[in-house]
């Protein structure tokens, strides 16, 4: 039983992590975990603003799982200031087997620098899937 | 059929990304190129057993398209230019083990920076799959 962690962040490149997802793993063999980190700095980020972000996350968290029907999935919201740090803590505690992931989309995560590259340096205990930008007629 | 990239470097880890190929893609969806990157320095002298180890790992894969390749450079810039210029789909590959140059995962780093325009598989470091 593999356990998959599938980080999202907003996009729609989720689509195609999901579509990668059906090809690599049956239904039976895996455990699904949808993952998004929401930024929570401490002295930046107010508990309203995080209640507020932690509630408008759900929603597309609940959209990728309905893509993934026969799947035993699961959600997840993860607190913390820098997505790749987060996501690998929270693949070691859990002890996920795969990650399989975009690159980051475009706007302020891509200028944190990139998160696959983060976690194929630092989450060497696992594999991971990072799947190609979409093509024009993907988008 | 998909083009997938194998870099390998001649140690042990190599063989787990032939194992994992298997997994991914089945023989008569996948073309297989194993590519083997070393530099100038490292490669001096060594051509005949770097390319007897091609054909042991072009081995492993029967029933699968298989070609091997050797080329010398710096690794990470090396493979993400042939997968570009070869127009690869994908590239399967294990963390690399270069020494006191370079860390563990740094040739992965820099092509899952630089090759976003294919699959990526990164493999774990040790253990079972």
């Amino acid at each position: 039983m593999k356990k998959v962690l599938l980080p999202v962040d907003g996009s729609a490149r989720s689509k195609r992590t999901v579509e990668a997802v059906k090809q690599l793993y049956k239904p039976a063999d895996c455990e699904l975990i949808i993952a998004k980190v929401i930024g929570a700095q401490l002295y930046l980020n107010s508990t309203d603003e995080i209640k507020h972000n932690a509630e408008k996350a759900q929603p597309e968290l609940d959209g990728v799982a309905a893509m993934l029907p026969e799947y035993n999935v699961s959600t997840q919201i993860l607190l913390g200031s820098a997505p790749g740090p987060e996501i690998v803590e929270y693949a070691k505690e859990v002890g996920i087997d795969t990650i399989v992931m975009t690159r980051s989309s475009r706007g302020p995560l891509r200028r944190m620098g990139s998160v696959a590259a983060y976690v194929v340096k630092n989450a060497g205990f696992l594999d991971i899937v990072v799947m190609r930008e979409p093509h024009e007629d993907e988008l | 059929m998909k083009e997938v990239l194998l870099p390998v470097d001649g140690s042990e880890r190599s063989l787990r990304s032939l194992e994992a190929v298997k997994r991914i893609y089945p023989p008569d969806q996948a073309a297989l190129t194993i590519l083997m990157v070393a530099s100038g320095v490292e490669s001096a002298g060594k051509e005949e057993r770097i390319l007897g180890l091609l054909e042991q790992y072009a081995l492993e894969m029967e029933g699968y398209e298989v070609k091997t390749v050797f080329l010398r450079g710096v690794v990470g810039p090396v493979i993400v230019d042939y997968a570009r210029e070869k127009e690869m789909d994908a590239i399967v590959m294990t963390r690399s083990s270069r020494g006191p140059l370079m860390r563990l995962g740094s040739v992965s780093a820099h092509v899952v920076k630089h090759a976003d325009f294919l699959n990526l598989f990164v493999l774990r470091e040790s253990g079972s799959h």
